[in-house]
């Protein structure tokens, strides 16, 4: 598929805009109240406790006020009864994509999807609306007994591992949109990876938002037992409405004793969708957890990747890439909760600004009492491409411990005139040299990246910024 | 005289009108305290739902029912605070002192009152000089966050301290202001420095008391002007004693080629909550911004800073250093705020925090808001224990582990306390806070 030439074209022209003609099998009432709670769960044939966690998390919803802080402009101009909270779009779900809808499987085709399945995926999920509509996974994961699937499926077919672990990592009470998420929440992947075992090849969900006024609601939970290892990538697209989407997932990680988790997200949401996400990952003994987290499409995105790191010896890596056109606002982070002792941590947070885009970095640092020798680095850096736009960073480090070592530092400044210049010397135009420069400011998420899909990412991404910060 | 108003119901106008009444003052500054003391009445009582108080819990606090104490006659300073004041006699300018409220000691040397320096009390200042006083206060922002104690300082302030220093003046002997509190249980320190054109000064605010038998309540506020080319250090040093809970605004607002070095030195009272702004709102003007905290016992600080920059071309550079013993709390939150269309800004914030002991508590929130692109703005802030490498090197050295620890603190501390230029006003605050390390055990 192609891609943009420069990440300074990122937003201006947005390929994954077109829209399609489906017909589904049902779209409930727009809003939201019990009756469409209840439906959901109906639909879904859930066990009793699911619909009551469903109808509980909905209470709390209702009663929670929505965040005084972040871009409370923004958040005020959702309408949550002008959305449509389920949305199915076929039968039952594709094993091969010849079973997939034929409109539907344009769609993906046209994202590239079954594609890059073919050339480098172990497993692949497609999320079309609120239902998954197409899965697979390589044989041989299936036969160590690797679990992945969707998460309706997987609480039909794994009832008790789902109920062991659903809602504990976030629970419903934890934020407005966790609790607005436990009560329509449709989809998503389910994930379980046996002890010893690893995944060595990528497993891949790709979220889709096709309607008008719908609202998004996927719950993944990814559950990597002692000594395993996982490596699970989603993207996200819709098409460009004149009224605004919603979609607000929950993602819960749990990496046991000794466990390797990386979760990337190349976020690229048109810009009428509002992407409230909470992802949140516990890293017990001796297991480590990689967020990558790419954020370039939406119009207000919230999101702050964590990791509680219980277990002595956790550790939790962030790395956080945000762009900011025109109308958008990328308030993203990250929060390492160092609970255990001898847990290390590092976060790597790059973002820049344009045409009145804004970006901001919100994250926590804590140390609980009786977390001795933990390190964590928080490492920051923000470009401003223009007098329009704005980057804001908000980091708060809560130490309750004295053997530890916490560092954070942030640069906010332009591209470098020095680096501008040499590159403008040696023959480049302006634009190419910003360009590289830029792409050099994104090279540590180039990096992580190995999906080909993102392709036109690592075309933004490659070169160096040192010497336009401090 | 008593030395306490019995007004029952301080919504009662009475209040107000009859400080303004003691103090003799003239309609305006009865106007400007009115104008306060309806903006304290009508301003919420923050809570910790709110950003700015969220790590201070004032809950416990009825503040209207706290009431100040008037001035009264003839009253004396404390030996504590008449050896304090003697030890820099020589080496100082001028020095003004009150004790609760009550002017108890005023001195400016001849040859700066000759060249028309004004450093007197707010009573007398608006007596005497109440053209400038005027023109500085019609100035005054309440910012919203504070506006409940700010607005509560400058109701309820009796005596306050003014300087002035005209056009051209140089000043080379530091000024020092002691704001002291012994028997009442509400302190409203007031301080208003104006500098004219190219004037240069030296001003410390002492604020102190001994240990408190109960509790005490104060809110400071204090003003800083500067005109264009001028140059200001401001001390802040607060020393209050066990007891206190103080809380206090300074507000510094830089004109053209200005030049501001502020330096808080904090290791008194039980809570503090301090916000240390400065506004650079003229192209060339400069704000350096130091401070120290040495917490112990369970003294809880929250300081709060911000570097306003509105206009480009300005430049902020800013070391605030924490150091926390036994179960000490600090929260230190700083802005960095650069407005649209202010390219060329410069600033810099960096907090370091010393945590001593398991139970210390510590939290830092950096902050940056930019809205324009040619900037240059960079933030840090660590939180770590004493270095066990110095810690071993002084213990090679045949230290002690508690004499080696002192060391290091006081080396953690001593860079900032030596950017007070004025040598008698370093010895001073370095002697404070070298015995209060000297009092840890370690």
């Amino acid at each position: 598929m192609a891609a943009p030439q420069s990440l300074l074209d990122v937003g201006t022209e947005y390929q994954y805009g077109f829209r399609d003609e489906i017909e589904y099998v049902y779209k409930a009432e727009k809003g939201l109240n019990r009756r469409v709670v209840e439906m959901i769960s109906y639909f879904k044939n859930e066990p009793d406790w699911m619909r009551e966690f469903r109808l509980r998390a909905l209470e709390i919803f209702l009663k929670k006020p929505m965040p005084t802080w972040g871009n409370t402009q923004l958040l005020s101009e959702i309408d949550f009864d002008d959305i449509y909270y389920y949305i199915k779009p076929a039968e039952k779900q594709g094993r091969t994509w010849d079973e997939v809808p034929e409109t539907i499987k344009n769609t993906f085709e046209k994202l590239g999807i079954p594609e890059a399945e073919r050339k480098f995926l172990a497993g692949v999920s497609a999320q079309y609306e609120s239902e998954v509509v197409y899965h697979s996974i390589r044989e041989d994961l299936e036969r160590q007994g690797v679990i992945f699937m969707d998460m309706d499926s997987g609480l039909r077919e794994h009832p008790d591992l789902v109920r062991r672990w659903f809602g504990k990592v976030v629970p419903p009470a934890d934020n407005k949109f966790a609790a607005l998420n436990s009560a329509v929440w449709s989809g998503g992947s389910f994930i379980y990876v046996p002890p010893g075992v690893h995944v060595e090849i990528p497993l891949q969900a790709y979220f889709r938002i096709n309607a008008e006024n719908m609202g998004q609601f996927e719950r993944t939970l990814i559950i990597a037992d002692e000594g395993s290892r996982v490596h699970y990538i989603e993207g996200c697209t819709a098409p460009i409405y004149s009224t605004d989407s919603l979609h607000s997932a929950v993602v819960e990680l749990v990496a046991l004793k000794g466990a390797h988790i990386r979760y990337t997200t190349v976020q690229n949401w048109s810009k009428n969708v509002y992407n409230l996400v909470t992802k949140r990952a516990v890293a017990y003994e001796d297991a480590t957890v990689e967020w990558v987290d790419g954020n370039l499409g939406s119009k207000l995105t919230m999101k702050y990747p964590s990791v509680y790191m219980v277990g002595k010896g956790a550790r939790g890596d962030i790395l956080s890439v945000a762009f900011a056109g025109p109308g958008q606002h990328q308030d993203a982070g990250a929060k390492m909760i160092h609970a255990a002792p001898y847990t290390t941590s590092t976060v790597v947070s790059k973002s820049i600004s344009r045409g009145g885009g804004r970006t901001t970095y919100r994250g926590l640092v804590q140390v609980d009492e009786g977390a001795v020798g933990v390190k964590c680095n928080v490492r920051c850096d923000a470009l401003l491409l223009d007098e329009l736009s704005r980057s804001d960073t908000y980091p708060t480090m809560n130490v309750k411990e004295d053997d530890v070592r916490i560092e954070h530092e942030a640069t906010v400044s332009k591209v470098g005139e020095e680096q501008l210049f040499y590159l403008m010397s040696r023959g480049l135009s302006e634009q190419e040299a910003t360009t590289m420069i830029i792409n050099g400011f994104f090279e540590p998420f180039a990096k992580e990246l190995p999906l080909e899909y993102a392709v036109e990412l690592n075309r933004l991404i490659a070169l160096e910024m040192e010497g336009s910060v401090g | 005289m008593s030395n306490t108003l019995t007004v029952h119901n301080p919504a009662e106008l009475e209040l107000i009108q009859s400080i303004s009444r003691h103090l003799a003052e003239p309609e305006w500054a009865h106007i400007y305290r009115k104008e306060a003391w309806y903006r304290f009445l009508q301003a919420p009582t923050p809570s910790r739902t709110h950003e700015h108080w969220r790590r201070t819990d004032i809950s416990h606090l009825n503040l209207q029912n706290i009431i100040p104490a008037l001035p009264v006659e003839h009253r004396a300073a404390p030996e504590w605070l008449e050896s304090l004041m003697a030890g820099g006699a020589k080496r100082v300018g001028g020095t003004l002192a009150f004790v609760d409220g009550t002017l108890v000691h005023e001195h400016l040397t001849e040859s700066l009152r000759k060249r028309g320096v004004i450093f007197t009390s707010w009573s007398q200042a608006i007596q005497q000089h109440p053209d400038p006083v005027r023109r500085a206060i019609e100035g005054v922002d309440y910012d919203p966050a504070d506006e409940k104690f700010t607005a509560m300082a400058r109701a309820y302030a009796t005596g306050g301290a003014v300087l002035i220093v005209p056009r051209g003046v140089e000043v080379t002997l530091p000024l020092q202001a002691f704001f002291a509190a012994e028997a009442t249980n509400a302190v409203f320190p007031h301080t208003l420095v104006v500098l004219e054109e190219d004037s240069r000064v030296t001003l410390l605010d002492g604020m102190l008391s001994p240990d408190l038998p109960g509790r005490a309540f104060g809110s400071g506020v204090a003003d800083l002007v500067l005109g264009s080319g001028s140059e200001l250090t401001y001390v802040l040093f607060q020393q209050w004693g066990q007891g206190m809970e103080y809380f206090h605004h300074q507000r510094a607002v830089l004109g053209r080629d200005s030049h501001l070095t502020t330096i808080t030195v904090a290791l008194g009272a039980s809570l503090s909550k301090v916000t240390i702004e400065s506004v650079l709102c003229s192209p060339g003007a400069v704000s350096d911004m130091l401070g120290v905290v040495f917490g112990d016992s369970k003294q809880h600080f929250d300081h709060h800073t911000v570097q306003m920059h509105t206009v480009g071309n300005t430049t902020s550079d800013l070391l605030f250093k924490v150091a926390l013993d036994e179960q000490a709390y600090s929260a230190y939150s700083g802005l960095i705020r650069i407005e649209p269309g202010a390219q060329k800004a410069n600033a810099y914030q960096r907090n370091e925090n010393l945590v001593l002991s398991s139970t210390a508590h510590a939290e830092t929130l950096p902050n940056l808001e930019i809205e324009a692109n040619d900037v240059r703005c960079t933030h840090g802030a660590t939180v770590a224990p004493v270095d066990v490498e110095q810690m071993f090197y002084l213990m090679s050295r045949g230290l002690a582990p508690r004499d080696a620890k002192r060391l290091i603190v006081e080396g953690f501390l001593q860079p900032v306390l030596d950017r007070i230029s004025a040598k008698s006003l370093r010895e001073m605050v370095s002697a404070k806070v070298d015995e209060k390390i000297a009092r840890r055990r370690f």
